[in-house]
């Protein structure tokens, strides 16, 4: 290794040339991909368990999302993914520049990503739909006479902390997701990073990225499946 | 070589040019505890899970106590419920499953391949920390609130019992499994990415081979366990009705959920103890091990197939019986390559040239041990035996077998065999050779009579039984207290041998493998230069005829 | 990085397109009244084309040089496709006779 190279500035002790390391980092990294994927998955898995056995309080706990709000969400949250790999390129051609401006944008929209989150979730208290607090007949049939209302199954509650622990998980990751977008943010303006070495920028890619699947999913399984 | 060989010729060299090992380099407190060297890891962690054994021992030897007497002996139902839940927690996440991988794993591994540390020493460290917190965290909960509900929190009772300490211990335990999580992590990693030139994966020690699975299950079962017991937490909680059948819940599903990481479990407690065997095999047999690739695919095979079958816990919950045939056919294939493993450490004690040190009785013990347990463990897999046995005494019996004959028999071979490496001392061969016998002797006597037991058909997790039984419960407790004797005579000449030992060579055992070319104990960075490897494993054919003494 | 080459942006702008016209899609699917069971496998596929052009083209698994990579990336959905299919196998299975209740008891030792 050149004495001369300024990659051993990167390089960690345990490492003989910034390559292994790179390589050791996206290893770890999928790895840790993989325990995220099985750790949701189980929601999913006992989401789809659950809907099978309750098909029909399931349906209606779909319809009484606000699936529109979901639509703006899921158009966010895929444009940020876009914009993070549009920086990721960047990063890679050492662009530092568009890499803070495409994380900025990514961050923002992330808040306004959970700021209609937070609203749907008021929304929803305010219908009497969540966990804790639900009410069997919905808000707003309470003032109908009995035979006019469409009472809730009472799985339904069932379909709601589906529905509150994956959004709540997601946002709880997205959270943590602007957390690291920020800190990459702050370190490429110190000029911690280059072309030749961006491997946290990438790491924290590939964990937006993952936010961003799990909420795919999550649309298109809760929030869709109106029928 | 040590500080202890070094003879001047004239005058002693300046402090500064003597070497130091990793124990002695920098000896203040906080210099061990925000340490990044995995030997230093594996120190800490050794302390730590003494701790919780002595603790979860105290447990047992309290359980077996209370059965002395049909009649439920000095505890309450409920103190007894929650002893053997709390002997099962802390045996269980806080020293079975970190025992080898985090101990003699994370001391090994780098030395082993022939590298300076793991793929990411901080995170090591930060392993460490979550199964400390989190252990601590479980334990203190369960002793000042009292968790009754068996280490499987099976719902809907640990969902609605009103008792919260089920609450604390659960997050508890979620946050060591973090710690198990970055663990495996990290030696995958280091496996892939860290291997010396010309250490192939054909030419790792078989020990290697089985942490690489441990770790893999490590990874891939965990974060269910991490998700399942958040979801019994919110169930407590909420009151929601996932597991709970009134409000319309599937208790099953939990078990579901819980047993397809717990299984897989049981094999990061038992595999890494199924590749300690062979490293003292074929040191003391002086010979390779006989198919040194099918072990390591077994390893493999094993890590894979243990996801398979999970729901063989649950064959009397509920499950469908189409169900129950598949799992039932999925148990008997997994154990195919755990025999294949034990019978070739068998073949490879043939024609060699054996020498009945204190390592080789604890794998010889072992293998006897492991064949009982896994067994029993088809008997149980068999559909219409398990309506049987299921929920008994034989079913505690077996798994006994298993984590404690066979995992904490190869941890106890394992530390002696590595003892001169890590401490850079001898244990006395005299105590060790005492001890081995006295714990198996014990071991045996504790959990053949549940065997019995369970087959006549004592359930498990009651403090009362009929008559008829105790003479096999007494047979039991008293089997217990030899063996706790058998285990507190190493923790003694283990201890003395730190102050007093004879300081142990580089490879008093002559053995091949990367670890025994560095001084015992290895300097910080393990080796001068990165080693380059020629040989094939276990090139025991190269070496001289059996050792002496060191 | 070494791991992976350089991507043109005509790839990420090709599959952003994609991504929303397929949301755009999903969305409209809800207005489509195909029946239960075919509506809810369209939705569930369309975000599963989503999530697959957002893992191989975005997190770039189609693209790293070193299979292990894609190798770990697959391996946490192929142990969820795992849990899901077995635990399936027992709930697929059980008894549903006509005069049980809907929750799928088992008829575990039926005569």
């Amino acid at each position: 290794m050149d004495p001369r190279s300024t990659d051993n500035l990167h390089l960690h002790e345990q490492f003989e040339t910034l390559q292994q390391q790179e390589y050791a980092a996206t290893l770890g990294m999928w790895a840790f991909m993989a325990t995220e994927f099985l750790l949701i998955g189980v929601l999913f898995v006992a989401y789809g368990v659950c809907r099978m056995r309750w098909p029909e309080a399931f349906r209606r706990g779909s319809s009484e999302m606000h699936y529109w709000l979901g639509f703006f969400e899921t158009a966010i949250i895929l444009t940020t993914s876009f914009l993070v790999t549009l920086a990721l390129r960047a990063a890679k051609l050492g662009n530092n520049r568009q890499v803070i401006a495409l994380f900025a944008t990514t961050v923002m929209l992330g808040a306004g990503f959970l700021t209609i989150k937070g609203t749907e979730w008021y929304l929803e208290y305010g219908e009497g739909l969540v966990p804790g607090y639900f009410t069997t007949i919905p808000t707003k049939e309470a003032h109908l006479p009995p035979d006019q209302q469409h009472p809730r199954p009472v799985q339904e509650r069932l379909f709601m902390l589906f529905y509150y622990l994956l959004t709540g998980t997601h946002a709880v990751h997205m959270l943590i997701g602007m957390g690291l977008l920020s800190t990459m943010m702050f370190l490429t303006a110190r000029g911690k990073f280059s072309a030749s070495y961006h491997t946290p920028i990438e790491l924290v890619g590939i964990y937006w990225h993952f936010v961003d699947l799990v909420w795919i999913f999550v649309f298109s399984s809760v929030y869709l499946l109106r029928q | 070589m040590t500080t202890a060989d070094y003879i001047p010729d004239v005058a002693p060299l300046p402090a500064a040019i003597v070497p130091t090992n990793y124990l002695t380099d920098k000896e203040s407190l906080l210099s061990w505890l925000l340490t990044t060297d995995h030997k230093r890891i594996c120190i800490l962690y050794t302390f730590s899970i003494t701790a919780f054994f002595v603790f979860g021992s105290a447990m047992a030897f309290m359980v077996r106590l209370a059965l002395l007497t049909p009649g439920g002996g000095w505890v309450t139902a409920e103190t007894y419920n929650r002893l053997f839940t709390m002997h099962g927690v802390i045996m269980v996440w806080f020293f079975l499953i970190p025992s080898i991988p985090a101990t003699l794993g994370n001391f090994l591994v780098p030395l082993m391949i022939g590298a300076r540390d793991v793929a990411f020493p901080k995170l090591n460290l930060l392993s460490w920390y979550l199964f400390l917190v989190g252990g601590v965290m479980a334990l203190i909960a369960m002793v000042s609130g009292g968790v009754d509900t068996g280490w499987t929190f099976y719902t809907p009772l640990s969902t609605t019992f009103l008792n919260s300490a089920v609450l604390i211990t659960v997050i508890g335990i979620f946050i060591a499994g973090f710690g198990t999580i970055l663990t495996g992590i990290n030696f995958i990693v280091t496996m892939h990415t860290m291997r010396c030139p010309g250490m192939t994966w054909f030419r790792m020690p078989l020990f290697l081979w089985a942490i690489y699975a441990t770790s893999v299950i490590q990874v891939l079962a965990t974060p269910v366990l991490a998700m399942t017991l958040i979801l019994v937490g919110v169930e407590r909680v909420w009151h929601v009705g996932i597991f709970d059948p009134a409000l319309g819940g599937d208790p099953v599903l939990f078990q579901h959920f819980f047993w397809f990481y717990s299984h897989p479990a049981v094999y990061i407690m038992v595999l890494p103890g199924l590749g300690v065997i062979p490293e003292i095999i074929c040191c003391f047999a002086r010979k390779r091990p006989f198919g040194y690739k099918a072990i390591a695919f077994a390893s493999m095979a094993i890590a894979f197939l243990g996801f398979c079958v999970w729901a063989h816990h649950m064959f009397v919950a509920g499950i469908s019986i189409y169900a129950g045939l598949a799992f039932s056919w999925l148990s008997m294939m997994v154990a195919v390559p755990s025999a294949i493993k034990v019978f070739s450490y068998t073949a490879t004690l043939y024609k060699g040239s054996i020498q009945m040190t204190a390592p080789m009785l604890y794998a010889l013990a072992f293998i006897g041990l492991f064949v009982i347990g896994g067994l029993t463990g088809v008997m149980l897999a068999t559909l219409g035996l398990d309506v049987h046995i299921h929920d008994t005494y034989f079913v505690v019996a077996h798994f006994h077998y298993i984590m404690v004959g066979g995992a904490l028999t190869a941890y106890l071979g394992g530390i002696h065999y590595w003892w001169p490496k890590i401490t850079g001392r001898l244990y006395s061969e005299f105590f060790a050779k005492l001890s081995a016998p006295i714990i198996f002797i014990g071991y045996n006597l504790t959990f053949f009579p549940q065997f019995v037991l369970g087959y006549l058909g004592m359930p498990r997790r009651y403090h009362i039984y009929p008559p008829d039984f105790q003479v096999y419960n007494v047979l039991s407790s008293a089997g217990a207290t030899i063996l706790g004797i058998g285990y507190l005579i190493p923790f003694c000449y283990l201890i003395w041998s730190l102050k007093y030992g004879p300081r142990a060579g580089d490879n008093p055992w002559d053995a091949t493998g990367l670890e025994w070319q560095t001084p015992s104990p290895p300097p910080t960075h393990n080796f001068k230069k990165t080693p380059i490897v020629t040989e094939e494993p276990y090139a025991y054919y190269n070496r001289k005829s059996p050792i002496g003494p060191a | 990085m070494e791991d992976r080459p350089l991507i043109p942006i005509r790839t990420y702008v090709l599959v952003y397109i994609a991504l929303m016209l397929l949301l755009f899609t999903n969305m409209a699917m809800a207005y489509v009244f195909l029946g239960r069971h075919w509506s809810n496998a369209i939705s569930v596929g369309i975000g599963a084309i989503q999530f697959l052009l957002v893992f191989l083209f975005f997190m770039h698994v189609k693209y790293y040089r070193y299979p292990l990579i894609r190798l770990f990336a697959c391996a946490g959905l192929f142990w969820i496709a795992l849990l899901l299919v077995l635990t399936l196998s027992d709930y697929l299975t059980r008894n549903n006779p006509p005069d049980a209740s809907p929750r799928g008891e088992p008829v575990f030792l039926k005569h």
